[in-house]
């Protein structure tokens, strides 16, 4: 009977294990795959916002600004730009001023062929801080565009 | 012709041939191979690229001018590039895929599809490794026999592994992490027995030369004889020394100085000097004193009296500090 019950434990203790590793497996995968891991429960909204900023041989820079609430559970960004003539640099600050992130795309001026350059950036933040973040787009005579994406969950 | 003859002739032939050319230019090539295994899927084009990264501040930077060099990949995930053309000597190098529906010149920062890795290569010298992650491909990566880039994989590990728990954590818990992390690599900055190493360290870091200026100045002290373009343009972002203002202060106060003597002493040996101390009517006694002439013909001459001649000798003894009339005659 106590040799039955050893086994029990063991067994119940080998099954949560082994699912508490997938449950990680899962969140790791969604975490990649820009999933929302804990999908919003009733008394949470999601805000989606998209906008696409297109450049035709542009060199004004742009701030955009994400405004976050306190109490934000989470802050899912992607920035993607595309670039057929120029130099185009994006940066990510927090409400601190910290840069959070950066990429630089660049086509090659003199070239006579079709060219594309393009710059992604993903980040996904549990509880971000709140205040102003800000994306910094620097254009130097881009044609090209960018497109960013929030999903802020509060 | 004799068979062992005609074997000794056939054996210089090919000794001078093929033997001897190998042997002194074959052997002495110098080689550099990358290659690797990767376990990607085929949502990814079949071709990996080479950057050539000339500093650290353009590691997030694409085009197609920096792509030097592109090859297959094999249905296996198998891949090899020979790049003998590259500059001597340690340099930063970025790997990076593209996917099927985008341009070869692309950049992937985060998330699953975030595709590219830095490496170092020392040319002439061959690296090999193996990717052991789908997504993102370049991660649980594991290189042969280089120290130097399995140090560098270690500290991409150590950023992506914090980022992830950071990115899942609470503020505070993450700030924490952060710490922790950042602590780490400006330990292993401090200790690499490798610069590039210990500047990747640095730069993954989000510290800055401000809140680090100790650390910051003594990296810079270790590697001051590294002359490439990583340590100069590393060391351009930080405010100089003001030693050239210190030398420049110096220098103008001397100059300063000098100028200042200069005057002062020409003002102090200037013969006139005194003789500006002395009043109208004592200019006149003093030019009739140098003259030799007695108080009597002062006064005559300038018609006042012998009392007031007097005076202004006096007077004019206590200006020009003389004690007798010899003096006076002997001032020019």
């Amino acid at each position: 009977m106590k040799k039955r019950t050893f086994y029990l434990i063991i067994g119940i203790l080998f099954f949560s294990l082994a699912a508490s590793a997938q449950t990680k497996e899962e969140k790791i995968k969604a975490f990649f795959e820009g999933r929302d891991i804990e999908t919003p429960k009733k008394s949470e909204t999601k805000v989606d916002m998209a906008r696409t900023i297109q450049f035709e041989n542009d060199s004004k820079a742009e701030d955009i600004f994400i405004e976050i609430k306190e109490k934000t559970q989470r802050l899912q960004l992607v920035i993607s730009s595309s670039v057929r003539a120029g130099k185009l640099t994006i940066e990510l600050y927090d409400p601190n001023g910290i840069k959070q992130g950066y990429f630089t795309i660049e086509t090659q001026l003199k070239s006579e062929k079709k060219e594309q350059v393009n710059g992604n950036i993903s980040k996904s933040i549990i509880e971000p801080q709140f205040g102003k973040w800000w994306v910094k787009i620097i254009p130097r005579d881009v044609t090209g565009d960018v497109r960013i994406h929030t999903a802020i969950i509060e | 012709m004799s068979v062992p003859f005609l074997n000794r002739f056939i054996a210089l032939v090919l000794f001078y041939f093929f033997f001897l050319p190998n042997i002194l230019w074959g052997k002495g090539k110098e080689e550099t191979q990358i290659s690797g295994k990767l376990s990607i899927d085929n949502t990814w084009e079949s071709k990996i690229y080479i950057s050539y990264i000339p500093t650290f501040d353009d590691m997030y930077s694409m085009s197609n001018e920096m792509i030097i060099a592109e090859t297959g990949i094999d249905s296996l995930g198998y891949f090899e590039f020979n790049v003998d053309f590259l500059p001597k000597g340690e340099n930063l190098y970025r790997l990076h895929l593209s996917k099927k529906r985008d341009s070869r010149a692309t950049l992937i920062i985060g998330g699953k599809d975030e595709n590219y890795l830095f490496f170092i290569i020392n040319h002439p010298s061959k690296i090999d490794f193996t990717s052991l992650s789908t997504y993102p491909p370049f991660k649980k990566i594991s290189f042969k026999n280089s120290r130097e880039n399995n140090a560098f994989q270690q500290i991409s590990d150590m950023v992506f592994i914090s980022d992830s728990i950071a990115s899942e954590s609470s503020a505070a818990k993450r700030l924490l992490i952060e710490e922790q992390l950042q602590s780490a690599l400006l330990s292993i900055a401090d200790t690499s027995s490798n610069f590039l190493v210990g500047l990747y360290a640095i730069y993954k870091s989000k510290t800055n030369y401000h809140s680090n200026a100790d650390f910051y100045e003594s990296f810079i002290k270790k590697w001051r004889n590294e002359d490439n373009t990583y340590f100069s343009s590393f060391v351009k972002k930080f405010p100089k020394r003001d030693d050239t203002s210190i030398v420049l202060l110096i220098i103008a106060f001397t100059i300063i100085l000098m100028v200042g003597v200069f005057f002062l002493g020409k003002i102090w040996l200037d013969p006139n000097r005194k003789i500006k101390k002395l009043s109208i009517q004592e200019r006149k006694v003093f030019e009739l004193l140098q003259q030799g002439d007695t108080n009597q013909d002062i006064a005559n001459y300038l018609n006042i009296g012998l009392s007031t001649v007097k005076s202004h000798v006096s007077s004019i003894y206590s200006k020009l500090n003389v004690k007798s009339r010899k003096e006076i005659t002997n001032m020019k």
